[in-house]
């Protein structure tokens, strides 16, 4: 069973959610504080938060962050606050996606399945290649796991599944659509600034300074992964 | 004191340096309560002496007791009988006055408490009657003197029998050596004897009972300063004959000049007087000084006081008295006609049965100049030696001319600088402007001796000139200041004509005029009578003085004036940044108080009409309530808003008409929750007057107040809701609670937008609100908050409502 942790302080959003969660056979975990969310990840492993951003204790941001660096469960979050920056500062501190306030049930329902998708390790090997070498970097792909010149290079579900997406075509390029739909699902084609946040971060884990760059940017198309 | 007694014996004493002899079979007898000087030059075995009776070196042979105990050695531990203040003092010159007087006797007690520790010092200082500064002073802060003090403070700490100072003025000033004589002179009486190590004559003579002369290790002689003359003990010390001459008779003359004078600058033409007097031997002289056009008895010894009346200003143009004999040929050589003030005193003199008088002119360094006039009953021509001595004294009285000249005008460049300085310090402290203008205005009103000090403006943009700040000698600045002081500084602000001077106007004022940042100021001041009758002349400030302090002053000011400017608008700006600061805040917060309900409300709706799910019944009607709650909580909160930039907007309208107070308070208690209203009590007394004002309007004030105190507290805390008619015109009601209270700082915040409230579901606006309400309806409400309980007062005005209920 799917187990997901809301983390909110209003009562009745709680409700809201939890009422529709528990009805499609979901299990619910709920803290109204920051504080106590960390100690549920450590203690239930939900699989994955639905996170508000105004908490009474901490900065949801804050909270954020250090659910990444605790654990790779799929993290969206949900805020009143709709801008650009909010997004994308939620995005760099490890959020997989971001919901703004208010949204409705369908939204909350499709974007939990879209993040769960991601970042489940389901996958069953396909036709595709178990392995995939570029440079020093090897992709493996039944166990999720990345190395770099021989060491472990710890990547987030979303990380590893734009790398991917990129790896099984290595060489040519994917707009900005096609990554979205394929890495968060339906109905984000447009978020580009998701495809922005996470090909920074995947650059800053894998390109070291004055390598010639790994990941290529095709101007206002999209991105490619380098060919050789 | 016990009776006397030998301290110290030294028998036979010899030590040798190889084959160098140092001390030849010396005997010493010290007894209690006596100073005694060991006289000796470099080398004749003073230091190796007391080194063997401090124990440091052992001697060859003979034999040194204490108090009748035979020393061998260095003694360590037990109480010393004797003490020695060494010539290098052996100070810790990093540490203080206290440390170093209780070195090495820091108890665990004394360490404890720093009090304790430098109160023990002062006491022990203060039993010596040594008079040093602070005892947290650093030694090395000290002169040699105050040194010396401090070491002769710690070798008394416990009480030796014998102290032995070794050469303890050898590198002092006279004053310096002065104060440690006196504390030398004053041990023997605290028990204490001393012994002096020295080879100044005239200090032996000044302060031993007793002068024991070593030279080349052997004790020469021991003589009472009572029986001898230092001549002798010169003498003795140098084992050469002393060739008794005026010479050195005028040597130790200059020496007691000296020390006369330095022990009192003031005195000094007068002390230099009488030593001349002392040293020609003569009974009658004095002195005059030029001063102006006329010539001023200055001082004399033995003038009959008629002669000294007569004589108290004589007139001259020309001060250079030839030096005249009495029988009127110049014994200088030059044949001159004598100035009229020396013929009449030759006249005088002759009358008043003086049958020499001779005159002796002297010019200071500045060429202000004096005459020496001596008189004699006896006739005869002075000698060379007089006329020697008297020239030298001549030069003497000069230079104390000079130096009280100098000090007085020492004493007015301090008055100007520490005038000036207390005004920069003033300026430039941390008080507002307004009250450091005063005190820096005031400073200058006390180092100038004026009446009125004002700082007068004209801000560029009205025509009108005020008095920014003044202090007046009338009434300690109380009051009004005179109008006529905005009429002086007219000139100095109406144009630039008059920048960065102070300008004389009336005879007893003047004016600096500057531009300031808002425009121009003047910095008047003025002064009771016209300076040239000004009591006091010679040590009140001068006019180029005066100038100098007033225009430094206004350039203070100016400089003040352009840093309070600054700040202000850096005030301005850190204002405006954090209120827009404020104002994000606000909409963040608000995007998120209206986006929650709003989310419910969507979600509810969303979830009531999700195609794959079947809600049952009583899911379907929580949903429903929920929908309906949170309407109302967006209701709630719209009209919040809308309240709140009414008020913001000032355009907040009250319906008024005669209201209720109690009805009012009832309505607000009502509109709790059952049980938080009992918590409430409300006391209200039978004659409150009716208000004009909107029930509705303060009835949602009261339930505020009422909802707050009662939620933020823990259940059954009491609100007790007091209302009190006031003598003036004021209704007020108080609610209070005993709770916990509130911390001081979101005391601040709640007054504003923007607090949030939790989950109350208030828009957190309220108490906003409630204030605007109150202050629309010409009243106040101010929050307090301390460790038990919050207390919210509510104070109406009445005035404006005078029709009252029957």
């Amino acid at each position: 069973m799917t187990t997901v942790m809301i983390v909110e302080d209003d009562p009745n959003i709680v409700d809201l959610i939890r009422s529709n969660l528990v009805i499609r056979g979901f299990d619910t975990l709920v803290s109204d504080e920051g504080v106590r969310s960390l100690q549920l990840l450590e203690t239930a492993s939900p699989d994955i938060v639905l996170l508000d951003l105004m908490l009474p204790d901490i900065d949801g941001l804050e909270i954020c962050r250090l659910i990444r660096e605790r654990s790779n469960v799929g993290v969206i979050v949900v805020s009143a606050r709709g801008g650009e920056r909010d997004k994308v500062s939620a995005l760099n501190v490890g959020a997989d996606d971001y919901m703004t306030k208010p949204f409705s049930i369908e939204e909350l329902l499709a974007r939990i399945t879209a993040t769960l998708r991601r970042t489940r390790v389901a996958d069953s090997p396909g036709a595709s290649p178990e392995f995939i070498s570029i440079r020093d970097i090897t992709i493996d792909l039944a166990a999720r796991q990345v190395e770099r010149a021989g060491r472990v290079v710890h990547l987030t579900p979303t990380e590893f599944a734009l790398l991917r997406e990129l790896a099984e075509h290595r060489g040519k390029s994917l707009t900005h659509a096609h990554l979205l739909r394929r890495v968060w699902g339906r109905g984000y084609e447009t978020e580009t600034e998701y495809l922005r946040v996470y090909v920074r971060r995947l650059r800053a884990k894998l390109e070291s300074e004055g390598d010639e760059p790994l990941i290529l940017t095709a101007p206002r198309v999209g991105y490619r992964l380098t060919a050789d | 004191m016990a009776d006397v007694q030998v301290v110290l014996e030294v028998r036979a004493l010899s030590v040798r340096y190889g084959p160098v002899v140092a001390l030849d079979s010396v005997d010493l007898e010290v007894r209690t309560g006596e100073v005694v000087a060991l006289a000796g030059e470099n080398g004749a075995g003073k230091s190796t002496l007391i080194r063997c009776v401090a124990g440091d070196l052992r001697p060859d042979q003979g034999r040194i007791a204490v108090m009748g105990d035979p020393i061998e050695g260095p003694r360590v531990g037990s109480k010393p009988e004797i003490a020695v203040v060494w010539q290098d003092l052996a100070l810790c010159d990093n540490l203080d006055i206290a440390s170093n007087v209780l070195l090495g006797a820091e108890t665990r007690r004394l360490m404890f408490s720093e009090t304790r520790f430098h109160a023990k010092a002062a006491h022990l200082l203060s039993q010596l009657g040594i008079g040093l500064p602070n005892t947290s002073t650093t030694v090395a802060h000290l002169s040699g003197g105050q040194r010396q003090l401090v070491a002769v403070a710690r070798a008394m700490r416990d009480r030796p029998r014998l102290l032995i100072l070794d050469e303890p003025t050898a590198s002092l000033g006279v004053a310096e050596s002065a104060r440690v004589e006196s504390l030398a002179a004053s041990l023997p009486a605290q028990g204490t004897t001393v012994m002096i190590v020295t080879h100044d004559v005239d200090q032996m003579f000044r302060l031993a009972d007793r002068i024991v002369v070593l030279r080349r290790g052997r004790v020469v002689a021991e003589v009472s300063p009572e029986e001898s003359h230092p001549d002798e003990v010169a003498a003795l010390l140098s084992g050469q004959p002393v060739e008794i001459s005026p010479r050195r008779q005028l040597s130790r003359l200059q020496n007691l000049a000296d020390q006369l004078a330095s022990a009192s600058p003031s005195s000094g033409l007068t002390l230099i007087i009488s030593a001349l007097a002392a040293a020609l031997g003569i009974g009658q002289l004095c002195v005059h000084v030029r001063e102006g056009s006329v010539m001023r008895l200055a001082g004399h010894v033995g003038l009959p006081s008629y002669l000294a009346r007569q004589w108290s200003t004589l007139p001259t143009q020309e001060v250079r008295a030839p030096l005249i004999p009495p029988g009127g040929e110049s014994i200088g050589g030059r044949p001159e006609a004598l100035p009229g003030g020396w013929e009449t005193i030759r006249r005088d003199a002759r009358r008043a049965g003086f049958k020499t008088s001779w005159s002796l002119p002297f010019t200071g360094p500045r060429g202000d100049s004096g005459v020496i006039t001596i008189l004699s009953k006896e006739l005869g021509e002075p000698t060379r030696d007089d006329l020697e001595m008297a020239s030298l004294y001549a030069g003497y009285a000069a230079n104390a001319l000079e130096r009280d000249r100098l000090l007085g005008e020492l004493t007015v460049r301090n008055r100007v600088l520490e005038t000036i300085r207390e005004v920069l310090q003033a300026l430039a402290g941390p008080a507002p402007l307004d009250v450091s203008l005063n005190v820096a205005l005031r400073a200058l009103q006390a180092g100038l001796g004026a009446c009125d000090v004002a700082l007068i403006g004209r801000r560029s943009d009205e025509p009108e000139t005020t008095i920014r700040a003044w202090v007046g000698a009338s009434a300690d600045g109380v009051g009004s200041p005179p109008s006529d002081l905005l009429s002086l500084a007219e000139p100095a602000v109406s144009g630039p004509a008059l920048d960065g001077a102070a300008t004389g106007l009336a005879p007893s004022c003047m004016v600096a005029g500057f531009a300031a940042p808002e425009g121009r100021s003047a910095l008047v001041v003025r002064w009771k009578t016209p300076q040239e009758k000004e009591p006091n002349a010679d040590s009140s400030v001068d006019m180029a003085d005066r100038q100098a302090v007033i225009d430094d002053a206004a350039i203070s000011i100016r400089l003040a004036l352009e840093r309070e400017e600054s700040e202000k608008a850096q005030r301005e700006t850190m204002a405006l940044r954090s209120s827009q600061a404020a104002q994000r805040q606000f909409l963040s917060w608000l995007s998120h108080e209206l986006r929650t309900p709003l989310t419910a409300i969507c979600g509810y709706a969303s979830t009531l009409m999700a195609a794959d799910v079947d809600w049952d019944g009583p899911s379907q009607t929580r949903f429903l309530e929920r929908i309906d709650s949170e309407s109302a909580r967006l209701g709630r909160l719209v009209e919040d808003l809308l309240d709140f930039s009414a008020i913001d907007a000032g355009l907040l309208r009250l319906h008024q008409d005669w209201c209720e107070l109690p009805l009012v308070l009832e309505a607000a208690r009502s509109c709790l929750a059952g049980p938080q209203a009992d918590a409430v009590s409300v006391s209200c007394p039978a004659d409150v007057p009716v208000v004009w004002a909107d029930h509705d309007r303060l009835e949602q004030v009261f339930v505020n107040l009422l909802d707050n105190a009662v939620r933020h507290n823990p259940p059954g805390t009491a609100v007790r809701t007091n209302v009190d008619v006031g003598a003036d015109a004021h209704v007020t009601i108080t609610v209070n609670d005993d709770g916990t209270g509130i911390a001081p700082e979101r005391l601040d915040r709640l007054a504003g937008p923007g607090e949030r409230r939790g989950r109350s579901g208030g828009s957190g606006l309220g108490l906003s609100i409630a204030k605007g309400i109150v202050e629309a309806h010409g009243g106040r409400l101010t929050i307090t908050t301390g460790g038990s309980g919050t207390v919210a007062e509510v104070r109406l005005p009445l005035a404006a409502f005078e029709v009252q209920v029957q």
